[in-house]
This record gives C-alpha cells, sequence and structure tokens, in this order.
C-alpha cells in the first residue's frame, strides 16, 4: 500500500508539489493526469526515491520510505518503474538487462525468470539483442520486462507510450489492462492523456498545479467533472454561457439568448446561488442532429459563423445566444444557415461563470 | 558547467541520516573535495596567505603583513616582470584573438581545401608545451639562428627579440583557444536572422557586424580572455629565452626567487599572488562576460554550419597556410633542423646533416633515459590519479545534489587557470610547512609531490573530457539499475564505466601526455637528484646544447605518442572485445 501524505517539493522557489496526499491500496492501478508541469513526474521521482521531499511523508506497506527524517535509497525500496526514454543500457543485451536486478538469484533461476518474462512480453526471440536492434515498442516491453523482473512493491510508470505512434500506443492500452491485470501489482502510472489514462486505471488522479484537482474511477470523473478545468481536460470543448439560471421542476434552466436551456444539476461543489449565470460544459459527443436530437430534452439552435472542412467532416463554428463555439458535424453546412442540434441535460457540467 | 537538478540516480538532496546511514554520492563527493582541496584549493590558499602572512607556512609566522606586497613597486625588476607580463598576455590576447576568430570564421563559412587541416592544427598547437614552440622560435630567430645564419634573414632577429615580437609568438601559441572557442560558436547557423537584417536593407557586411559579430561576442571575448590567463601564467617562453634575450616576467621572477641562494620562498609567494590575482581577475572577467552576453538564440530551426563555396577560397586557404606554417612549422621546422644538423654551416652553404644529436641522447653520461623514465613513470602516476579524481567529480558533478557540487564545479574551472609555477609554489608551501614535517608528510623532496602536482595540473583536462562523456548519459540509465537494487559501486561498475570507457581512457591518456612535459611543476618541485624530462630539455637548451635539446624533444615526444596510441590500441581492443557485437542483419529486421 502507498501512503504519501503532505507532501511538498519546492523546486526555485515554486511549489511543484503542495501538501499532497494520496492513499493507494494494494492491487490498485491509479493513473495520474495532468498537463505539463503540473507536478506529475515530480511526484513519481519522490515516489522512488530519485527526488527528496521538502516536506511530508512516503510510506510503503507501513515503512516509511521519505520524509524529513528519512531517505532510504532507490535501490532498497522494492519499487521499479518504465522510464519514458525506456532506459535501456546500449551496451548490455536484452537478457542481460531484463535480469539485472536478479542478481540475488542463481543463475538457472534468473535465466528462468527473465524467460518467463519475455514470454510475458510477447518479446522471447529477443533476447539476444542489442537495443539498438529493436524498434520503439519492442525496447518498451524490454522495459516493462526489466521493471517486472524484481517483482517491485510497486510499479511506476511515467508516461510510457508517448514515444510510440498512435496505432501502436492503442494497442498497447489494451495489453496494459490486460499486463496489469495478470501481475495484479500496484502500479501508479503518469500520463497527461485522460483517454489512455481510463483505458486501464481503477482509479484517476487529475492534478493542477501541485495538487490533486479531483481523483475517483474513470467513469465518475468522465461523466461528472468537478471543475471546468477538469471537465476541459476531460474533453467538454463546448461552453455555452447561460443567463438567468433558476431551479425547473427537475432540475435547472437558463436562458442561451432567447432559448431555454435545460440542465440537470451544477457540478460537484459548485454552487448556484447567487450565480447570475452559469457555464454550460458540453463533451462533443453528447450532441446529437437530425432525428435523434428529438428523443432529448435540450434542444438548441445556433447560426453558423463559419464552416472548415477537416478531412470527412466539418468543423462548423456556431452563434448561441452571446456564445460561440465549434463542433464536428458529419455534413455540410453553409454560413448563415440555422442548425440545430440536442442534447440530454444529464450529459452537461454545470459551472457558476 | 551548470548542475542539472533532475539528473540523480539517488535521493537527490541530502537528509539527517538517523535510519539510513550517509548517502553513498555524499561519501563520493566528499573524498572529491577532500582531493580537490589537497591537490588545488589548499596550495592555492597557501599562496594568498603566504602573500599576507609571510612564513606562515615555512619558518613559523615572522610578522603579519602585507607590507611585502609593496615590494612590487619598490623592486625595479618586480615591476617590469609584472609590465612585461601584462603587455604580453594583453596583446597575445587581442593578437591571438582576432587570428583565432578569423581563422574560425574563414573555415565555418567558407569551404576551403585547408579546414581539417586547421583543426588539425590547432589542437596540436594547443597540446605541444609551450617551451618546445618557444625554443624553436630562439632556434629560429636568434642572432646564431636557422633565419639569420643560414637564410640571411637578418631583420628577423630584431623583429621577433622585442616585446610585441614575443607577443606575436605567445599569439600563434594560444590562438587555437580563440578558434575553438568561436569554433563552438559558429556550429550552429541561424539563417533567419540573417535573411531578416538583409531584408531590412543591411549590406553584406553591416550584417556581419549588426548581427553575426554581436553574436558571436560571447565566444570571442572567451577566447581573448582564455588566452590571457594561458600567457600569463605561461612558464616556457621565459624560461627558454633565459639565456638568448632578457625578457622578465612574473613566472620567470618566480622561478629565479627559489633558484637562488638563499633561497626566497617569500619572494616567490608575493610575485605568486600576483600572478593568481591577475589570473582571478581574468577569471570573474570571463564569468562576468558569459553571464551578461548569453543569448539563447538556438530555436529549433537552427541547423548545422555548412560552409558555402565562395570565389576568395584560395584567399582564406592561403591565409590558413601562412598562420600555420608561422605557428607550426617554423618553430618544429627548426628544432627538427637543428636537431639533423651540427649547428654549422659550411663554407658552401650547405648544412651539414647529422644524427649525432640524437646518438648522444641515449649515451650513458646523458642521463636522458633515466630523465625519460623518471618523467613517464611520474606521468603514468599523476594520470591515474587525475583519470580517478575527475571521473568521481565529473560524477558527483553530474548525477547527484551533492551539498558541494558549486565548491566542486568552482575549484574544477579555477583550475583551469592556475598555472604550474603557481601550483608548485603553493605545494612548496603546503609540503614544505614545519606542520606536516611534524607529522613525518613533508613531501618536498621527494618524487611523490610531483606525482600530486602533476595530478592537479592534469585535472581540468581529464575533468572536461568525463564532463563532456557524463553529458551523453542520461541519468535514467543509473536511475533504472537504482530501481533494479544496484547500489553505486554496481552502478558505476555496470553503467558508468562501461558507457564512458573510451572517455576514461582518452582522459588518462591526455593527463599523461600533458604532465610528461610539465616543465613549470618540474623545474619547480624536482628533487635534487631526480633527473626528469622537461628540466633535462631545458638545461640542455640553457647550456647551449641545442643539437641535443631539440633531439631529446623529438624522441620523448616519440616515445610519447607511441605509448599512448598503443595504449589507446589496447584498450580499444579490449574494450571491442567485452562488448556485444552488433548483428546487422538483426539490426535490419528490427
Amino acid at each position: 500500500m502507498l501512503e504519501v501524505s503532505g507532501l511538498t517539493r519546492r523546486i526555485g522557489g515554486n511549489n511543484v508539489l503542495a501538501d499532497l496526499s494520496i492513499s493507494q491500496p494494494r492491487g490498485e492501478v491509479a493513473c495520474i493526469v495532468g498537463p505539463s508541469g503540473c507536478g506529475k513526474s515530480t511526484l513519481l521521482r519522490l515516489v522512488a526515491g530519485l527526488d527528496a521531499p521538502d516536506a511530508g511523508e512516503i510510506r510503503i506497506d507501513g515503512e516509511v520510505m521519505s520524509s524529513e527524517r528519512r531517505m532510504v535509497p532507490t535501490h532498497r525500496r522494492s519499487i521499479n518503474m518504465v522510464f519514458q526514454d525506456y532506459a535501456l543500457w546500449p551496451h548490455m543485451r536484452v537478457g542481460n538487462i531484463v535480469g539485472y536486478g536478479l542478481a540475488h538469484l542463481n543463475r538457472a533461476d534468473r535465466e528462468k525468470r527473465v524467460s518467463d518474462l519475455l514470454r510475458l512480453m510477447r518479446i522471447e526471440a529477443l533476447g539476444d539483442r542489442l537495443p539498438s536492434q529493436l524498434s520503439g515498442g519492442q525496447q518498451q516491453r524490454v522495459a516493462i520486462a526489466r521493471a517486472l523482473a524484481t517483482s517491485p512493491r510497486i510499479l511506476l510508470l511515467d508516461e510510457p507510450l508517448s514515444n510510440l505512434d498512435v496505432q501502436l500506443r492503442t494497442e498497447m492500452r489494451l495489453e496494459f489492462a490486460d499486463l496489469f491485470r495478470k501481475v495484479e501489482t500496484t502500479v501508479l502510472y503518469v500520463t497527461h492523456d485522460p483517454l489512455e489514462a481510463s483505458s486501464f486505471a481503477d482509479r484517476l488522479i487529475v492534478m493542477r498545479k501541485g495538487q490533486i484537482e479531483q481523483q475517483g474511477d474513470p467513469q465518475t470523473l468522465f461523466s461528472a467533472p468537478s471543475s471546468e478545468w477538469v471537465a476541459m481536460l476531460a474533453g467538454y470543448d463546448i461552453r455555452l454561457t447561460l443567463e438567468n439560471p433558476r431551479p425547473d421542476q427537475d432540475g435547472f434552466i437558463g436562458n442561451a439568448g432567447d432559448q431555454a436551456v435545460r440542465f440537470g444539476a451544477m457540478a460537484e461543489g459548485q454552487p448556484l446561488a447567487e450565480a447570475k449565470s452559469v457555464l454550460l460544459m458540453l463533451h462533443p459527443t453528447s450532441l446529437r442532429f437530425g432525428d435523434e436530437r428529438e428523443k432529448l430534452d435540450n434542444r438548441v439552435s445556433g447560426t453558423v459563423v463559419s464552416t472548415l472542412y477537416e478531412g470527412r467532416q466539418w468543423r462548423v463554428s456556431l452563434k448561441v445566444g452571446e456564445s460561440r463555439f465549434s463542433i464536428l458535424v458529419p455534413f455540410r453546412c453553409s454560413v448563415g444557415e440555422v442548425l440545430a442540434f440536442g442534447f440530454s441535460s444529464r450529459d452537461a457540467a454545470a459551472f457558476p461563470a | 558547467m551548470s548542475i542539472a537538478t533532475d539528473r540523480s540516480a539517488s535521493p537527490a538532496r541530502q537528509r539527517p541520516a538517523s535510519f539510513a546511514g550517509p548517502k553513498a554520492e555524499t561519501v563520493l563527493g566528499s573524498f572529491v573535495v577532500i582531493a580537490l582541496v589537497v591537490l588545488i584549493l589548499a596550495p592555492l590558499g597557501a599562496v594568498l596567505l603566504q602573500a599576507f602572512m609571510p612564513g606562515a607556512l615555512t619558518a613559523g609566522i615572522r610578522t603579519a603583513t602585507p607590507a611585502g606586497l609593496f615590494d612590487i613597486l619598490n623592486r625595479p625588476l618586480w615591476a617590469q616582470a609584472l609590465m612585461n607580463s601584462l603587455k604580453l598576455s594583453l596583446f597575445a590576447a587581442v593578437l591571438g584573438g582576432a587570428i583565432g576568430t578569423s581563422l574560425a570564421f574563414l573555415r565555418h563559412r567558407i569551404r576551403m581545401l585547408t579546414a581539417g587541416l586547421i583543426d588539425l592544427s590547432a589542437w596540436l598547437i594547443l597540446i605541444l608545451p609551450s617551451f618546445v614552440i618557444a625554443q624553436g622560435w630562439m632556434l629560429f630567430a636568434g642572432r646564431a639562428g636557422i633565419a639569420n645564419q643560414w637564410l640571411g634573414l637578418s631583420f628577423v632577429t630584431d623583429a621577433v627579440f622585442n616585446p610585441y615580437g614575443l607577443a606575436v609568438v605567445m599569439s600563434l601559441k594560444a590562438f587555437p583557444l580563440a578558434y575553438l572557442a568561436v569554433s563552438a560558436g559558429l556550429q550552429w547557423r541561424l539563417d533567419d536572422l540573417g535573411h531578416a537584417a538583409s531584408l531590412s536593407g543591411a549590406a553584406p557586411a553591416r550584417v556581419f557586424r549588426t548581427v553575426h559579430l554581436p553574436l558571436l561576442m560571447p565566444a570571442v571575448l572567451s577566447g581573448c580572455v582564455l588566452i590571457f590567463i594561458d600567457v600569463v601564467g605561461d612558464f616556457g617562453l621565459p624560461a627558454a629565452l633565459a639565456t638568448t634575450y632578457r625578457f622578465p616576467t612574473l613566472t620567470y621572477a618566480i622561478y629565479v626567487a627559489i633558484n637562488q641562494s638563499p633561497i626566497r620562498f617569500d619572494q616567490a609567494g608575493i610575485l605568486a599572488f600576483y600572478v593568481t590575482v591577475l589570473l582571478l581577475l581574468a577569471v570573474y572577467l570571463y564569468f562576468h562576460l558569459i553571464r551578461r552576453r548569453r543569448f539563447d538564440f538556438l530555436t529549433a530551426r537552427a541547423r548545422q554550419s555548412e560552409p558555402s563555396r565562395s570565389a576568395l577560397g584560395w584567399l582564406a586557404d592561403l591565409y590558413a597556410v601562412a598562420i600555420m606554417g608561422l605557428a607550426l612549422l617554423v618553430p618544429l621546422g627548426a628544432s627538427l633542423v637543428v636537431s639533423l644538423s651540427d649547428g654549422n654551416m659550411a663554407a658552401d652553404g650547405s648544412v651539414r646533416w647529422t644524427l649525432a644529436n640524437y646518438q648522444a641522447v641515449f649515451e650513458d653520461t646523458s642521463r636522458f633515459a633515466e630523465a625519460l623514465g623518471n618523467s613517464l613513470a611520474i606521468a603514468a602516476g599523476s594520470a591515474a590519479c587525475a583519470a580517478v579524481t575527475a571521473f568521481m567529480a565529473a560524477y558527483v558533478l553530474t548525477f547527484s545534489n551533492f551539498g558541494l557540487n558549486r565548491l566542486i564545479d568552482l575549484t574544477c574551472t579555477l583550475s583551469l587557470a592556475v598555472p604550474g609555477v603557481v601550483l608548485g609554489i603553493g605545494y612548496i608551501f603546503i609540503w614544505n610547512s614545519p606542520f606536516l614535517d611534524g607529522l613525518g608528510l613533508s613531501l618536498y623532496g621527494h618524487p611523490a609531490i610531483l606525482i600530486l602536482a602533476g595530478t592537479a595540473g592534469a585535472i581540468p583536462f581529464a575533468i572536461r573530457i568525463m564532463l563532456g562523456a557524463f553529458a551523453q548519459l542520461p541519468a535514467n540509465m543509473l536511475n533504472a539499475a537504482a530501481m533494479n537494487g544496484a547500489g553505486l559501486l554496481r552502478r558505476l561498475a555496470t553503467i558508468v564505466i562501461p558507457l564512458t570507457a573510451i572517455a576514461l581512457i582518452s582522459a588518462t591518456l591526455a593527463a599523461f601526455g600533458s604532465a610528461v612535459f610539465d616543465l613549470a611543476i618540474n623545474s619547480i618541485l624536482r628533487p635534487p637528484r631526480l633527473s626528469v624530462l622537461p628540466v633535462y630539455v631545458n638545461r640542455a637548451f640553457e647550456q647551449g646544447e641545442f643539437g641535443v635539446s631539440t633531439a631529446a624533444t623529438f624522441v620523448a615526444g616519440g616515445v610519447t605518442v607511441a605509448i599512448i596510441l598503443v595504449l589507446k590500441a589496447v584498450s580499444a581492443q579490449a574494450l571491442a572485445f567485452g562488448r556485444p557485437r552488433t548483428n546487422t542483419r538483426e539490426e535490419n529486421h528490427a
């Protein structure tokens, strides 16, 4: 079990991490999501013991690893990591790289363990190769095999898919989901891509400016972002400002120009009282066009301001009331045309504007 | 040299170790600091202390007064030495800077036939001991030299043997420092900046003056300051001049002070203080220039500099050949001719060629073999110690946030500027002090002091080579090893050394080569009955045995280069043997 409490790390006078606390039960796959500079990689380095905190404590299975008074060296923490650049030693063969952390085993046991791991990662034929003789995907599998070899109490992964092409990245998401189920170890995975994280995470931890913005299981986080910022990160790109928000029979209602728009509730922890206007945020996949929209409780029309062909679909800039936003539609529109769309009030996230 | 905050293979900052014990990197860093204090900081500190408290480290404190410092105003010889050193260094900085900058600019902007030759010659001139170059010039330009006696160019003697002529000689020796600094600045080319100026109506000359030159100024000024530092601390030229032309400099005045009877360590200390102050001022200026004139103009659009074809390329080649000829061919050619002749011209004007000088150095009575053997052994010891220290220092600087990293960084940078003469005087103060004598640690007069001083002299080169190699090594490779349970020693043995072995060997061999010919340290610290090569060569020169002196230089140089090449080849073979082979066919499949 990983327990991080009150962790603070300052670099050059800036709080890269500020009083951060996380508790991760054994066997959980947790993904830390956030933009560059939010402190997610720093957190990973602190857990790994590659950096020391300015305040706070890190415990693994109840044992203090980092604190004001104690720093257990990295090589004595029984954790392992898959680095963003893989960090494969160029002068060693794959078999030696994977077996590097198994020096305490006798030769036969070591070879068996290496062989098992290469099989698990489906690279059993590559044991005699040098890193320079491997493709990017193969290098990544070697890095994972090495990290698993020592049976770490916690497996850390620092944006391991960022160096792969789009197709391979998608394939690896599925493989990671399968792998994490098989190895049953505690995983702390860092990425800036929420979709990647939601593929296999038991829990998403969204970080911003060195603090946790929101955490929860992926479904909850994607369906109910607790802040405007998390909603943006989750892909809620459509922003509609509603004036005069007020309670309605099944929820709330507000005006976009002369159109009434319903929404289910304010986002968690966000007060409606005294708000003169509300920002409604929608995921593009929530919008429906044509007949489909008729079944939904919100039907809104906007004027097409501009269009842009983006290969098989059009990006349309719409004006609804005073709000302007762009959406992707599978049909052509003309500037000045009125475009109607619908969405369910339950799919909208509302925040005080 | 900066210390990256995230390059760490272990906890980044030291914590009170109430449970976990001292961190391995801290132990290593402490060892490096101790080594640098003993080798560099303590001797340098002793020189400064001695200037203000004469006798503090030699025969008990007599008077804690800096009054002796003002002797430089009262003693005409010292004042002359200070003025000569300043004049020589400033002139060489300007002229050498101009030569180095112009050559670098031509080399990187115009396609030249001699491009490779310029690079090779620059390095060769840089690593050649200055006393060898200076002796070559003496043999060429002296009254009885080749130019006057053999070629009938009587004006050469007067042209060279004046303060400005000597400054030109020093410029030709030191210009590679500016050439290399400016070349580094010219490696990347940003055409857009120049194009923007051209589109704003600037003619090519104005583009150069207003865009290219200001961007290059940090490199140009750095080169000039490095030349100044090199020339202020140089001992080779005044040593070679001693018998031919009276031109006292600070470094030679130091040498005279400790070679007169009675020996005046106090006077040497005061003179060394002035050399140190000049060098510290230059180093301060260097950092000031770097900091104030730093331009972060490299962008993703920068591309590697590609020389372009020019109709005036031949003129650039001619200029390069002239400079290389003067800097390398004249001094080395003169030395080679003298070593292969009997020094006299026949009545018909022909030169009598002979190998007698080479035979003479191998005669039992010459003690050349003994001197060479001693110097090679001392250099080997120094090289090994310097390589180990530089390796550890570079590791700590690159991969740890050890608390005293700034001190290590500063000491390694400072050591570049500390001349052998000052280091030698500092070593005398430390290792001849009554305190260490009482502990039975007085090494003055013992060959071991030459190994220590040689180590200190070689560290600046060795550490730069190692820092360059470590900069190529991603910290994550060490982090990955630590994650897999490897402690510091295993990380060093299995990751760092295999991946930086070539640099480590290069650092050791470079340290070896520079230590064999270090005239200043050997002249000052040599035990009375120990024969060493640089002193042997210099003494033969002082005694007018020019043929023997130059022959000894070429034989010793040849032996040293041969040893370096053999060791390099053997180590390359050994490394290739231990490294896994790459299967090209498999690579293609991957």
